[in-house]
Protein backbone atom coordinates (compact mmCIF):
# COMPACT_ATOMS: atom_id res chain seq x y z
CA UNK A 1 0.00 0.00 0.00
CA UNK A 2 1.35 3.24 -0.96
CA UNK A 3 -1.17 5.50 -0.42
CA UNK A 4 -2.52 6.32 3.00
CA UNK A 5 -6.17 5.28 3.93
CA UNK A 6 -7.96 8.46 4.87
CA UNK A 7 -10.86 7.72 7.56
CA UNK A 8 -13.80 9.15 6.40
CA UNK A 9 -15.03 12.00 8.89
CA UNK A 10 -18.94 10.96 9.38
CA UNK A 11 -19.56 6.87 8.81
CA UNK A 12 -23.17 6.14 9.07
CA UNK A 13 -23.04 2.11 8.91
CA UNK A 14 -26.44 0.01 9.17
CA UNK A 15 -28.46 2.65 10.87
CA UNK A 16 -32.33 2.10 11.98
CA UNK A 17 -34.38 4.14 13.95
CA UNK A 18 -37.72 4.60 15.36
CA UNK A 19 -40.33 7.23 17.13
CA UNK A 20 -41.85 4.57 19.58
CA UNK A 21 -43.50 1.77 17.29
CA UNK A 22 -43.12 3.74 13.88
CA UNK A 23 -39.91 2.95 12.06
CA UNK A 24 -38.47 5.27 9.97
CA UNK A 25 -34.95 4.39 8.89
CA UNK A 26 -34.12 0.66 7.36
CA UNK A 27 -29.99 0.10 7.41
CA UNK A 28 -28.81 3.28 5.87
CA UNK A 29 -25.21 3.42 5.36
CA UNK A 30 -23.57 6.11 4.37
CA UNK A 31 -20.38 8.24 4.69
CA UNK A 32 -19.23 12.27 4.37
CA UNK A 33 -15.23 12.90 3.82
CA UNK A 34 -13.47 15.91 4.84
CA UNK A 35 -14.30 18.55 2.52
CA UNK A 36 -16.87 17.10 0.82
CA UNK A 37 -20.37 18.31 0.37
CA UNK A 38 -22.57 15.58 0.47
CA UNK A 39 -26.49 15.64 0.30
CA UNK A 40 -29.33 12.81 1.23
CA UNK A 41 -32.45 13.68 -1.53
CA UNK A 42 -35.31 12.62 -1.15
CA UNK A 43 -38.78 13.09 -0.95
CA UNK A 44 -40.24 14.13 2.11
CA UNK A 45 -40.90 11.46 4.96
CA UNK A 46 -38.55 9.54 3.63
CA UNK A 47 -35.77 10.14 7.00
CA UNK A 48 -33.44 13.00 5.94
CA UNK A 49 -34.48 14.39 9.05
CA UNK A 50 -34.92 11.20 11.18
CA UNK A 51 -30.97 10.49 10.16
CA UNK A 52 -29.62 13.69 10.90
CA UNK A 53 -31.56 13.52 14.31
CA UNK A 54 -30.42 10.10 14.67
CA UNK A 55 -26.35 11.46 14.36
CA UNK A 56 -27.24 14.46 16.69
CA UNK A 57 -28.27 12.41 19.39
CA UNK A 58 -32.13 13.29 19.14
CA UNK A 59 -33.44 9.86 18.37
CA UNK A 60 -30.82 7.36 19.66
CA UNK A 61 -30.82 4.70 16.88
CA UNK A 62 -31.78 1.53 17.38
CA UNK A 63 -29.45 -0.55 15.83
CA UNK A 64 -26.32 0.49 13.54
CA UNK A 65 -23.09 2.69 14.34
CA UNK A 66 -22.73 6.53 13.98
CA UNK A 67 -18.79 6.85 13.29
CA UNK A 68 -17.31 10.41 14.08
CA UNK A 69 -13.41 9.99 13.12
CA UNK A 70 -14.18 6.48 14.43
CA UNK A 71 -15.24 6.53 17.44
CA UNK A 72 -18.74 5.53 17.84
CA UNK A 73 -21.23 8.56 18.65
CA UNK A 74 -24.37 6.75 18.69
CA UNK A 75 -26.58 7.80 21.64
CA UNK A 76 -24.50 10.65 23.02
CA UNK A 77 -26.33 13.53 24.36
CA UNK A 78 -26.95 16.39 21.78
CA UNK A 79 -24.47 18.81 23.36
CA UNK A 80 -21.77 16.07 23.60
CA UNK A 81 -22.07 15.41 19.61
CA UNK A 82 -22.06 19.42 19.19
CA UNK A 83 -19.17 19.33 21.74
CA UNK A 84 -17.39 16.98 19.27
CA UNK A 85 -17.73 19.34 16.04
CA UNK A 86 -20.81 18.53 14.46
CA UNK A 87 -23.33 21.11 13.71
CA UNK A 88 -26.89 21.28 13.07
CA UNK A 89 -29.31 23.65 11.38
CA UNK A 90 -32.31 22.07 11.55
CA UNK A 91 -35.09 22.42 8.77
CA UNK A 92 -37.47 25.09 11.24
CA UNK A 93 -34.63 26.67 12.09
CA UNK A 94 -35.33 27.33 15.40
CA UNK A 95 -34.04 30.93 16.07
CA UNK A 96 -34.48 31.96 19.11
CA UNK A 97 -37.61 34.89 18.97
CA UNK A 98 -36.82 36.66 21.67
CA UNK A 99 -33.17 37.27 21.72
CA UNK A 100 -31.67 39.78 19.40
CA UNK A 101 -29.38 38.46 16.12
CA UNK A 102 -26.11 39.51 18.43
CA UNK A 103 -27.46 36.99 21.68
CA UNK A 104 -28.39 34.34 19.19
CA UNK A 105 -24.77 34.38 17.76
CA UNK A 106 -23.36 35.04 22.08
CA UNK A 107 -25.81 31.97 22.97
CA UNK A 108 -24.41 29.57 20.67
CA UNK A 109 -20.53 30.62 21.45
CA UNK A 110 -20.79 30.15 24.89
CA UNK A 111 -22.92 27.33 24.14
CA UNK A 112 -20.59 25.42 22.03
CA UNK A 113 -17.41 26.27 23.97
CA UNK A 114 -15.21 25.78 20.69
CA UNK A 115 -13.31 29.14 19.62
CA UNK A 116 -12.16 28.93 16.16
CA UNK A 117 -12.14 30.78 12.97
CA UNK A 118 -15.69 31.65 13.19
CA UNK A 119 -16.30 34.40 15.25
CA UNK A 120 -19.44 36.93 15.04
CA UNK A 121 -17.65 39.30 13.35
CA UNK A 122 -16.64 36.37 11.00
CA UNK A 123 -20.25 35.32 10.54
CA UNK A 124 -21.33 38.98 9.86
CA UNK A 125 -18.35 38.97 6.96
CA UNK A 126 -20.27 36.01 5.73
CA UNK A 127 -24.10 37.49 5.97
CA UNK A 128 -23.42 41.28 5.98
CA UNK A 129 -26.89 41.55 6.52
CA UNK A 130 -26.92 40.27 9.96
CA UNK A 131 -24.63 43.36 10.95
CA UNK A 132 -27.16 45.28 9.83
CA UNK A 133 -29.88 43.64 11.95
CA UNK A 134 -27.61 42.68 14.99
CA UNK A 135 -29.99 44.48 17.59
CA UNK A 136 -33.49 43.13 16.14
CA UNK A 137 -35.45 40.42 17.65
CA UNK A 138 -34.84 37.05 16.12
CA UNK A 139 -39.13 36.62 15.84
CA UNK A 140 -38.95 39.88 13.46
CA UNK A 141 -36.43 38.64 10.66
CA UNK A 142 -37.55 37.56 7.55
CA UNK A 143 -37.41 33.92 6.54
CA UNK A 144 -34.34 34.13 4.71
CA UNK A 145 -32.65 36.29 7.25
CA UNK A 146 -33.72 33.80 9.66
CA UNK A 147 -31.95 31.05 7.59
CA UNK A 148 -29.00 32.97 7.55
CA UNK A 149 -29.09 33.56 11.14
CA UNK A 150 -29.37 30.06 12.09
CA UNK A 151 -26.55 29.08 9.58
CA UNK A 152 -24.62 31.43 11.49
CA UNK A 153 -25.30 30.40 15.03
CA UNK A 154 -24.11 26.78 14.05
CA UNK A 155 -21.10 27.79 13.29
CA UNK A 156 -20.70 30.26 15.90
CA UNK A 157 -19.44 26.22 17.53
CA UNK A 158 -16.69 25.84 14.54
CA UNK A 159 -18.24 22.71 13.29
CA UNK A 160 -15.60 20.96 11.53
CA UNK A 161 -19.09 19.47 9.64
CA UNK A 162 -22.18 21.13 9.15
CA UNK A 163 -25.44 19.19 8.41
CA UNK A 164 -28.17 21.10 6.70
CA UNK A 165 -31.53 19.97 6.94
CA UNK A 166 -33.62 21.85 4.11
CA UNK A 167 -32.21 24.94 4.06
CA UNK A 168 -34.15 26.17 1.16
CA UNK A 169 -37.21 25.14 2.32
CA UNK A 170 -40.21 28.13 2.31
CA UNK A 171 -37.78 30.56 0.96
CA UNK A 172 -38.57 32.85 -2.29
CA UNK A 173 -36.27 31.88 -5.35
CA UNK A 174 -34.30 35.06 -5.09
CA UNK A 175 -33.60 34.04 -1.59
CA UNK A 176 -32.66 30.72 -1.93
CA UNK A 177 -30.17 31.73 -4.79
CA UNK A 178 -28.25 34.68 -2.22
CA UNK A 179 -28.73 31.13 0.44
CA UNK A 180 -26.86 28.92 -2.08
CA UNK A 181 -23.93 31.39 -2.90
CA UNK A 182 -23.43 31.87 0.98
CA UNK A 183 -23.48 27.96 1.28
CA UNK A 184 -21.00 27.37 -1.46
CA UNK A 185 -18.57 30.09 0.39
CA UNK A 186 -18.34 28.21 3.06
CA UNK A 187 -18.01 24.94 0.84
CA UNK A 188 -14.85 26.91 -0.52
CA UNK A 189 -13.52 27.82 2.64
CA UNK A 190 -13.58 24.03 3.31
CA UNK A 191 -16.24 23.41 5.58
CA UNK A 192 -17.70 19.34 5.05
CA UNK A 193 -21.50 19.54 4.82
CA UNK A 194 -24.23 16.55 4.77
CA UNK A 195 -27.16 18.78 2.90
CA UNK A 196 -30.64 17.41 2.75
CA UNK A 197 -33.12 18.49 0.47
CA UNK A 198 -36.19 17.59 -1.40
CA UNK A 199 -35.49 19.57 -4.03
CA UNK A 200 -32.16 19.02 -7.11
CA UNK A 201 -31.85 22.75 -7.99
CA UNK A 202 -30.36 23.39 -4.81
CA UNK A 203 -28.61 20.42 -3.58
CA UNK A 204 -27.07 19.08 -7.23
CA UNK A 205 -25.62 23.15 -7.48
CA UNK A 206 -24.18 22.61 -4.25
CA UNK A 207 -22.97 18.40 -3.64
CA UNK A 208 -20.30 16.32 -4.66
CA UNK A 209 -21.89 13.25 -4.06
CA UNK A 210 -25.50 12.17 -3.38
CA UNK A 211 -27.66 9.66 -1.51
CA UNK A 212 -30.81 9.24 -2.66
CA UNK A 213 -33.25 8.15 0.28
CA UNK A 214 -36.62 5.94 -0.23
CA UNK A 215 -38.63 4.81 2.55
CA UNK A 216 -35.55 4.99 5.20
CA UNK A 217 -33.41 3.13 2.82
CA UNK A 218 -30.79 4.25 0.45
CA UNK A 219 -31.89 4.00 -2.78
CA UNK A 220 -29.13 5.04 -5.06
CA UNK A 221 -25.59 6.72 -4.59
CA UNK A 222 -23.38 7.81 -6.73
CA UNK A 223 -21.56 11.52 -7.88
CA UNK A 224 -24.01 14.28 -7.78
CA UNK A 225 -22.58 15.19 -11.81
CA UNK A 226 -24.21 11.67 -12.61
CA UNK A 227 -27.73 12.82 -11.59
CA UNK A 228 -27.10 16.69 -12.75
CA UNK A 229 -26.66 14.88 -16.50
CA UNK A 230 -28.87 12.25 -16.71
CA UNK A 231 -32.10 13.04 -16.71
CA UNK A 232 -34.43 9.81 -17.23
CA UNK A 233 -32.01 8.53 -13.97
CA UNK A 234 -33.36 11.94 -11.75
CA UNK A 235 -36.97 11.12 -13.36
CA UNK A 236 -36.68 7.23 -12.27
CA UNK A 237 -35.14 8.12 -8.99
CA UNK A 238 -36.78 10.92 -7.82
CA UNK A 239 -40.45 11.54 -9.76
CA UNK A 240 -43.37 9.83 -7.94
CA UNK B 1 -59.66 57.24 58.77
CA UNK B 2 -57.00 59.29 58.78
CA UNK B 3 -54.21 59.80 56.55
CA UNK B 4 -51.41 58.06 58.99
CA UNK B 5 -53.93 54.83 59.77
CA UNK B 6 -53.94 54.62 55.58
CA UNK B 7 -50.19 54.97 55.41
CA UNK B 8 -49.61 52.42 57.72
CA UNK B 9 -52.10 50.16 56.27
CA UNK B 10 -49.99 50.30 52.74
CA UNK B 11 -46.54 50.27 54.62
CA UNK B 12 -48.42 46.67 56.06
CA UNK B 13 -49.13 45.93 52.34
CA UNK B 14 -46.10 46.61 50.74
CA UNK B 15 -44.31 44.44 53.53
CA UNK B 16 -46.27 41.49 53.15
CA UNK B 17 -45.89 42.01 49.37
CA UNK B 18 -42.28 42.36 49.27
CA UNK B 19 -42.16 39.44 51.12
CA UNK B 20 -44.27 37.30 49.00
CA UNK B 21 -41.99 38.52 45.93
CA UNK B 22 -39.38 37.23 47.46
CA UNK B 23 -40.80 33.65 47.63
CA UNK B 24 -42.78 33.78 44.31
CA UNK B 25 -40.18 35.14 42.13
CA UNK B 26 -37.96 31.84 42.92
CA UNK B 27 -41.66 29.96 41.91
CA UNK B 28 -41.92 32.02 38.66
CA UNK B 29 -38.65 31.52 37.36
CA UNK B 30 -38.61 27.78 37.44
CA UNK B 31 -42.19 27.77 35.61
CA UNK B 32 -40.74 30.26 33.20
CA UNK B 33 -37.62 28.63 32.33
CA UNK B 34 -38.20 24.83 33.23
CA UNK B 35 -42.09 24.56 33.11
CA UNK B 36 -42.29 23.39 36.25
CA UNK B 37 -44.83 23.80 38.88
CA UNK B 38 -42.71 22.98 41.89
CA UNK B 39 -45.63 22.65 45.02
CA UNK B 40 -42.45 21.73 47.00
CA UNK B 41 -41.14 26.09 46.52
CA UNK B 42 -43.40 26.95 50.20
CA UNK B 43 -41.38 24.02 51.66
CA UNK B 44 -38.02 24.97 50.59
CA UNK B 45 -39.16 28.56 52.58
CA UNK B 46 -39.64 26.67 55.39
CA UNK B 47 -36.51 24.97 55.55
CA UNK B 48 -34.75 28.40 55.12
CA UNK B 49 -36.88 29.67 58.11
CA UNK B 50 -36.11 26.13 60.44
CA UNK B 51 -32.34 26.48 59.00
CA UNK B 52 -31.66 30.06 59.72
CA UNK B 53 -32.95 29.35 63.45
CA UNK B 54 -30.38 25.93 63.61
CA UNK B 55 -28.09 28.24 62.58
CA UNK B 56 -28.68 31.21 65.05
CA UNK B 57 -28.59 28.03 67.83
CA UNK B 58 -25.02 27.42 66.71
CA UNK B 59 -23.65 30.38 65.74
CA UNK B 60 -24.68 32.33 68.74
CA UNK B 61 -27.07 30.95 71.17
CA UNK B 62 -27.98 34.11 73.07
CA UNK B 63 -28.30 36.01 69.86
CA UNK B 64 -26.96 37.54 67.07
CA UNK B 65 -25.59 36.33 64.35
CA UNK B 66 -28.43 36.80 62.26
CA UNK B 67 -27.07 37.78 59.16
CA UNK B 68 -24.70 34.56 59.37
CA UNK B 69 -27.72 32.41 59.32
CA UNK B 70 -29.64 34.15 56.77
CA UNK B 71 -26.66 33.47 54.12
CA UNK B 72 -26.16 29.97 56.15
CA UNK B 73 -29.95 29.38 55.27
CA UNK B 74 -30.20 30.65 51.70
CA UNK B 75 -26.88 29.08 50.50
CA UNK B 76 -27.88 25.70 52.47
CA UNK B 77 -31.76 25.64 50.60
CA UNK B 78 -30.08 26.63 47.48
CA UNK B 79 -27.67 23.36 47.56
CA UNK B 80 -30.95 20.99 48.90
CA UNK B 81 -32.64 22.69 45.77
CA UNK B 82 -29.87 21.65 43.38
CA UNK B 83 -30.05 17.98 44.93
CA UNK B 84 -33.40 17.47 44.54
CA UNK B 85 -33.26 18.30 40.77
CA UNK B 86 -30.75 16.37 40.51
CA UNK B 87 -31.95 13.08 41.83
CA UNK B 88 -35.54 13.62 41.18
CA UNK B 89 -37.25 16.73 39.23
CA UNK B 90 -34.72 15.26 36.28
CA UNK B 91 -37.30 12.43 35.03
CA UNK B 92 -39.91 14.99 35.31
CA UNK B 93 -39.21 17.25 32.60
CA UNK B 94 -41.88 16.69 29.42
CA UNK B 95 -44.12 14.61 31.50
CA UNK B 96 -47.48 15.32 31.95
CA UNK B 97 -48.12 18.34 34.94
CA UNK B 98 -49.79 15.70 36.82
CA UNK B 99 -46.58 13.83 37.52
CA UNK B 100 -45.03 16.91 38.77
CA UNK B 101 -47.68 17.87 41.25
CA UNK B 102 -48.03 14.98 42.52
CA UNK B 103 -44.30 14.74 43.28
CA UNK B 104 -43.63 18.24 44.05
CA UNK B 105 -46.85 17.18 46.61
CA UNK B 106 -45.25 14.12 47.69
CA UNK B 107 -42.22 16.31 48.40
CA UNK B 108 -44.19 18.82 50.45
CA UNK B 109 -45.43 15.81 52.83
CA UNK B 110 -42.05 14.49 53.46
CA UNK B 111 -40.50 18.05 53.60
CA UNK B 112 -42.61 18.86 56.10
CA UNK B 113 -42.88 15.83 58.42
CA UNK B 114 -38.84 16.30 58.00
CA UNK B 115 -39.21 19.22 59.50
CA UNK B 116 -41.21 18.18 62.24
CA UNK B 117 -38.96 15.29 62.77
CA UNK B 118 -36.00 17.34 63.46
CA UNK B 119 -37.69 20.83 65.00
CA UNK B 120 -40.38 19.51 66.62
CA UNK B 121 -44.19 21.36 66.52
CA UNK B 122 -43.20 23.62 69.06
CA UNK B 123 -43.20 27.69 67.57
CA UNK B 124 -39.44 29.02 67.12
CA UNK B 125 -38.77 32.66 66.82
CA UNK B 126 -35.54 34.61 65.94
CA UNK B 127 -34.76 38.42 66.91
CA UNK B 128 -34.05 41.03 64.52
CA UNK B 129 -30.14 42.04 64.14
CA UNK B 130 -29.83 44.73 66.35
CA UNK B 131 -29.08 47.27 63.75
CA UNK B 132 -32.79 47.21 62.39
CA UNK B 133 -34.14 46.22 65.75
CA UNK B 134 -35.49 50.04 66.44
CA UNK B 135 -37.94 51.72 64.42
CA UNK B 136 -38.43 55.20 62.95
CA UNK B 137 -41.52 57.93 62.79
CA UNK B 138 -43.22 57.94 59.23
CA UNK B 139 -46.23 60.44 58.96
CA UNK B 140 -47.27 59.62 62.86
CA UNK B 141 -46.38 55.84 61.98
CA UNK B 142 -44.40 53.88 63.72
CA UNK B 143 -42.39 52.14 61.29
CA UNK B 144 -40.10 48.94 62.66
CA UNK B 145 -36.61 49.78 60.34
CA UNK B 146 -36.48 45.59 59.74
CA UNK B 147 -40.00 46.43 57.60
CA UNK B 148 -38.12 49.42 56.01
CA UNK B 149 -35.18 46.85 54.89
CA UNK B 150 -38.06 44.38 53.91
CA UNK B 151 -39.37 46.81 51.40
CA UNK B 152 -35.87 47.93 50.10
CA UNK B 153 -34.59 44.73 49.55
CA UNK B 154 -37.76 43.39 47.39
CA UNK B 155 -37.26 45.71 44.56
CA UNK B 156 -33.12 44.98 45.17
CA UNK B 157 -34.12 41.25 44.50
CA UNK B 158 -36.09 42.28 41.14
CA UNK B 159 -33.13 44.66 39.69
CA UNK B 160 -30.42 42.19 40.16
CA UNK B 161 -32.62 39.01 39.28
CA UNK B 162 -33.60 41.52 35.68
CA UNK B 163 -29.78 42.40 35.43
CA UNK B 164 -28.76 38.72 35.82
CA UNK B 165 -31.37 37.70 32.76
CA UNK B 166 -30.86 40.50 30.76
CA UNK B 167 -27.60 41.75 30.96
CA UNK B 168 -25.47 38.92 31.70
CA UNK B 169 -24.32 35.84 29.39
CA UNK B 170 -25.79 33.28 31.63
CA UNK B 171 -28.82 35.22 31.67
CA UNK B 172 -28.95 34.65 28.29
CA UNK B 173 -28.74 30.98 28.28
CA UNK B 174 -31.39 30.62 30.62
CA UNK B 175 -33.69 32.67 27.91
CA UNK B 176 -32.23 30.87 25.17
CA UNK B 177 -33.19 27.66 27.25
CA UNK B 178 -36.64 28.52 28.09
CA UNK B 179 -37.46 29.25 24.24
CA UNK B 180 -35.99 26.16 22.90
CA UNK B 181 -34.65 23.99 25.23
CA UNK B 182 -33.56 21.58 22.75
CA UNK B 183 -31.81 23.81 20.12
CA UNK B 184 -29.74 24.90 22.52
CA UNK B 185 -28.74 21.39 23.79
CA UNK B 186 -27.95 21.04 19.66
CA UNK B 187 -26.01 23.97 19.93
CA UNK B 188 -23.46 22.59 22.77
CA UNK B 189 -25.16 23.81 26.13
CA UNK B 190 -25.35 21.02 28.68
CA UNK B 191 -29.00 22.18 29.51
CA UNK B 192 -29.00 19.83 32.66
CA UNK B 193 -26.40 22.11 34.56
CA UNK B 194 -28.34 24.99 33.31
CA UNK B 195 -31.72 23.65 34.55
CA UNK B 196 -29.67 22.35 37.96
CA UNK B 197 -28.03 25.56 38.54
CA UNK B 198 -31.78 27.44 38.14
CA UNK B 199 -33.23 25.47 40.11
CA UNK B 200 -30.24 26.32 43.09
CA UNK B 201 -31.31 29.84 42.25
CA UNK B 202 -34.76 29.39 43.14
CA UNK B 203 -34.75 27.53 45.96
CA UNK B 204 -31.80 29.88 46.96
CA UNK B 205 -34.22 33.12 46.93
CA UNK B 206 -36.85 30.66 49.03
CA UNK B 207 -34.36 29.74 51.80
CA UNK B 208 -33.40 33.63 52.01
CA UNK B 209 -37.12 34.96 52.23
CA UNK B 210 -37.71 32.00 54.49
CA UNK B 211 -34.37 33.25 56.76
CA UNK B 212 -35.09 36.70 56.52
CA UNK B 213 -39.12 36.07 57.88
CA UNK B 214 -37.84 34.64 61.34
CA UNK B 215 -37.91 38.04 62.61
CA UNK B 216 -41.45 39.02 62.20
CA UNK B 217 -42.93 35.74 62.24
CA UNK B 218 -43.20 32.84 64.06
CA UNK B 219 -41.56 29.16 62.87
CA UNK B 220 -44.44 26.81 63.05
CA UNK B 221 -44.97 23.63 61.37
CA UNK B 222 -47.78 24.37 58.27
CA UNK B 223 -45.91 27.83 57.09
CA UNK B 224 -44.95 26.09 54.07
CA UNK B 225 -48.66 25.25 52.53
CA UNK B 226 -50.17 28.58 53.91
CA UNK B 227 -47.02 30.63 51.83
CA UNK B 228 -47.27 28.61 49.05
CA UNK B 229 -50.87 29.35 48.37
CA UNK B 230 -50.06 32.61 48.89
CA UNK B 231 -46.94 32.64 46.14
CA UNK B 232 -49.32 30.84 43.63
CA UNK B 233 -51.80 33.52 43.78
CA UNK B 234 -49.10 36.39 43.41
CA UNK B 235 -48.13 34.42 40.03
CA UNK B 236 -51.90 33.81 39.02
CA UNK B 237 -52.30 37.15 39.36
CA UNK B 238 -49.29 38.34 37.66
CA UNK B 239 -48.32 35.58 34.69
CA UNK B 240 -46.68 32.81 35.76
CA UNK B 241 -42.66 33.03 34.29
CA UNK B 242 -42.74 36.80 34.79
CA UNK B 243 -40.48 38.66 36.25
CA UNK B 244 -42.57 41.86 36.34
CA UNK B 245 -46.01 40.30 36.90
CA UNK B 246 -44.64 38.57 39.64
CA UNK B 247 -43.24 41.81 41.46
CA UNK B 248 -46.89 43.78 40.64
CA UNK B 249 -48.59 40.85 41.53
CA UNK B 250 -47.04 41.02 44.29
CA UNK B 251 -46.97 44.31 45.06
CA UNK B 252 -51.45 44.31 44.42
CA UNK B 253 -51.71 41.27 46.29
CA UNK B 254 -50.07 42.73 49.38
CA UNK B 255 -52.34 46.25 49.02
CA UNK B 256 -55.53 44.13 48.24
CA UNK B 257 -54.92 42.41 51.54
CA UNK B 258 -53.96 45.37 53.85
CA UNK B 259 -57.09 47.46 52.29
CA UNK B 260 -59.61 44.57 51.80
CA UNK B 261 -59.80 43.48 55.61
CA UNK B 262 -60.70 47.30 56.30
CA UNK B 263 -63.75 46.28 53.95
CA UNK B 264 -64.16 42.77 54.64
CA UNK B 265 -63.40 42.20 58.41
CA UNK B 266 -63.27 38.66 59.14
CA UNK B 267 -62.77 37.71 55.76
CA UNK B 268 -58.81 38.78 55.38
CA UNK B 269 -57.96 36.31 51.82
CA UNK B 270 -61.44 37.07 50.75
CA UNK B 271 -60.74 40.14 48.76
CA UNK B 272 -57.29 38.40 47.23
CA UNK B 273 -59.33 35.21 46.15
CA UNK B 274 -61.94 37.45 44.89
CA UNK B 275 -58.99 39.04 42.57
CA UNK B 276 -57.37 36.26 41.26
CA UNK B 277 -60.72 34.45 39.98
CA UNK B 278 -61.49 38.05 38.15
CA UNK B 279 -57.92 37.86 36.72
CA UNK B 280 -58.34 33.98 36.21
CA UNK B 281 -61.84 34.57 34.24
CA UNK B 282 -61.12 38.07 32.50
CA UNK B 283 -56.91 36.97 31.83
CA UNK B 284 -55.71 33.74 32.83
CA UNK B 285 -52.36 34.35 31.65
CA UNK B 286 -51.62 36.86 34.51
CA UNK B 287 -51.69 40.99 34.32
CA UNK B 288 -47.83 40.41 32.29
CA UNK B 289 -48.05 36.69 31.42
CA UNK B 290 -48.31 35.89 27.62
CA UNK B 291 -51.11 33.27 26.41
CA UNK B 292 -49.46 29.79 27.11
Amino acid sequence: MTMTHQEPLLAIEDLYAAYGLSRVLFGVSLQVDAGECVCLLGRNGVGKTTTMRSVMGFLPPTGGRILWKGTNIAGWAPHRVARAGIGFVPEDRRIFAELTVWENLDVATRAAQRPGEWTIEAVYDLFPVLRELRNRMGGFLSGGEQQMLTIARTLMGNPELLLLDEPSEGLAPLVVAALLNNVRALKERGMTILLAEQGVDFSLALADRVYVLEKGAIRHTGPAAQLRDDEGLRNRLLSL
Amino acid sequence: MSSSFLFSQFMGGLTTAMFLFLIASGLSLVFGVMRIINFAHGSFYMVGAYLAWQAVQWVHPTGGGFWLAVVIAAVGVGLLGALTERLFFRSLYGREELYQLLFTYALVLILGDAAKFVWGTDQLSVSAPPALAGSVQIFGTTQPLYTLFIIAIGPAIAFALWLLLNRTGAGRMLRAAQMDREMLDALGANVGTIYTLMFAVSAFLAGLSGALVTPIESIVPGMDVLIIVQAFIVVVIGGMGSLWGTFWGSVIYGQVLSFGILIFPGFSLFSVFALMAVILIVRPWGLFGRPL
